[in-house]
């Protein structure tokens, strides 16, 4: 009878020991699925946004091209058409009256002023004139341009010694001026549109305000703000952060940070702080 | 002292409850009571306070279907399926039906009703692989088990009840040739059983309150 008892003790031990190794299987087995499956989600969302960056960055490859193509157009040819019709008209002035003479010379005196908006705008358009002469002088001849339209008072500040940040990062950094003032034009109703480049030995920052209507913030994360969301896309191309504020009333603010020591390759295998 | 190794770590799970309920989800606030209820009923017994008729497997009884219903509400508030919670509490009423039928109709009332409390256990067991079951195949989302608080509950549930099932599936036999090893075994294997529930349930209760400090930084 105590044998029996024993072999039901032994089967009672070994029974629990198999039911608790069984239970320790099942549990190891959950924590390697899942650290397989948290590895293949990771790999998935990197891929995801290594795809979404690199569409970014053919875009505005083709939009960079075809900027660069305008801007030659309105450049090489649209004021070169004009400067012949400027000419044109002198010759024909030296044959009329003194009445109509003066009203040649008006004629070509704002022919004279359209050649030189064009060329402004066709030097914020290229590529290769913003590479040249860099940011902050191409960011100022655009707020003397604004200014000199009177469609909104635009002030530029700039703090701290200048240095280059690359000319990827620089024209990035324009393209987000420009998308920033094109939308403060179409929707702020803003009289005042202020841009301040803070230079800091380990940091750059970036800050655009206006006074204009503002919105909601929660549009930032609706489909139509697309403006918005192309200057954080945009940001997070060249390493940078950007935070953008606004409530309706308030106007609107854009803080860009960038670290200027961390390189940032590009598709085409150059860096950020590299030429070309 | 080591007669009573489970008791203190029911109460270390109780303190550990109470330290971080204010963070803790809403199907875990339930442990508060129930881990009161075994902390009382607990010492009650260690002090034979719920002797009546020269037994306390009659409280013991109605233990396992208080337990069997906090364990089982809590593995049907894992899922968000409302179809699969109803047949998870289904479950539940089953396995309290065969208990109270093993009560009064097969065992007895002043007998512990070893039938019911291996269905339970089965129950249990079977409630927690299907949740791990359903983890690994509908988890859509990037999950750090090592400090995902139900995983540590379930962990502990499963390991309670497949120590006991052995256990109390020899009870009734074990106990009528009144063998003194068995006891000794009976005894470690509760023990052990206690100790994996009620140190997992503390450390469940801990990964809430570590997580919310985390997220004030």
């Amino acid at each position: 009878m105590l044998f029996k008892d024993e072999e039901v003790i032994l089967i009672l031990i070994a029974g629990t020991a198999m039911l608790m190794l069984l239970g320790v299987f099942i549990v190891s087995f959950l924590l390697v699925y899942q650290r397989k499956q948290n590895k293949n989600m990771l790999e998935k969302e990197h891929l995801k946004s290594s795809f979404q960056q690199e569409l970014l960055k053919t875009r505005m490859e083709i939009q960079e091209e075809t900027l660069n193509y305008v801007s030659r157009e309105l450049h090489d040819n649209v004021t070169q058409v004009l400067s012949f019709v400027k000419l044109n008209l002198g010759v024909l002035g030296k044959n009329l009256e003194e009445t109509e003479k003066v009203k040649i010379n008006d004629n070509r005196e704002l022919i004279s002023q359209s050649i030189s908006d064009l060329r402004n705008l066709s030097k914020s358009l290229s590529f290769e004139h913003i590479s040249a002469i860099g940011l902050v002088k191409t960011l100022e001849m655009e707020a003397e341009r604004i200014n000199r339209s009177g469609i909104i008072n635009l002030l530029f500040l700039v703090d701290g010694d200048v240095y280059p940040l690359g000319e990827q990062r620089e024209l990035v950094l324009f393209r987000i001026f420009q998308e920033a003032l094109n939308n403060v034009l179409k929707h702020a109703e803003a009289a005042n549109f202020k841009i301040s480049l803070y230079y800091k030995p380990q940091m750059f920052n970036l800050t655009i305000e206006d006074d204009g209507v503002g919105f909601q913030p929660e549009l930032l994360n609706d489909k139509s703000g697309s403006g918005l969301r192309n200057i954080i896309n945009r940001a997070a191309l060249i390493g940078a952060e950007a935070v953008i504020n606004s409530t309706p009333g308030n106007g609107c603010n854009i803080k860009l940070s960038l670290n200027p020591l961390v390189q940032e390759t590009y598709a085409n295998g150059t860096h950020s702080n590299s030429p070309g | 002292m080591l007669n009573s190794l489970y008791f203190f770590f029911e109460l270390f799970a109780f303190i550990c409850c109470l330290y971080a309920y204010k963070k803790l989800d809403r199907n875990f606030k339930i442990f508060l009571p129930f881990l009161a209820f075994i902390v009382i009923f607990e010492f009650a017994n260690m002090y034979d306070w719920l002797m009546w008729r020269h037994t306390n497997a009659w409280c013991y009884n109605f233990e396992g279907i208080i337990e069997l219903t906090i364990y089982g509400w809590f593995m049907a508030s894992l899922d968000k399926r409302r179809s699969y919670r109803k047949k998870v509490y289904m479950a539940i009423v089953a396995g309290i039906a065969i208990t109270l039928i093993d009560i009064f109709l097969i065992q007895g009332f002043w007998t512990l009703a070893t039938i019911s409390i291996v269905v339970q256990n089965t129950i249990l067991a079977t409630l927690v692989c299907i949740y791990y079951y359903n983890l690994v195949n509908n988890s859509d989302e990037y999950l750090d088990l090592l400090s995902y608080p139900p995983f540590y509950t379930t962990i502990g549930l499963l390991f309670y009840t497949l120590t006991n099932f052995f256990y109390y599936a020899f009870f009734s036999y074990m106990l009528y040739v009144k063998n003194y090893h068995f006891y000794m075994v009976a005894k470690v294997i509760c023990d052990i059983g206690c100790v994996f529930i009620y140190s997992l349930l503390a450390v469940s209760f801990l990964c809430f309150s570590r997580t919310k400090k985390l997220s004030l930084f």
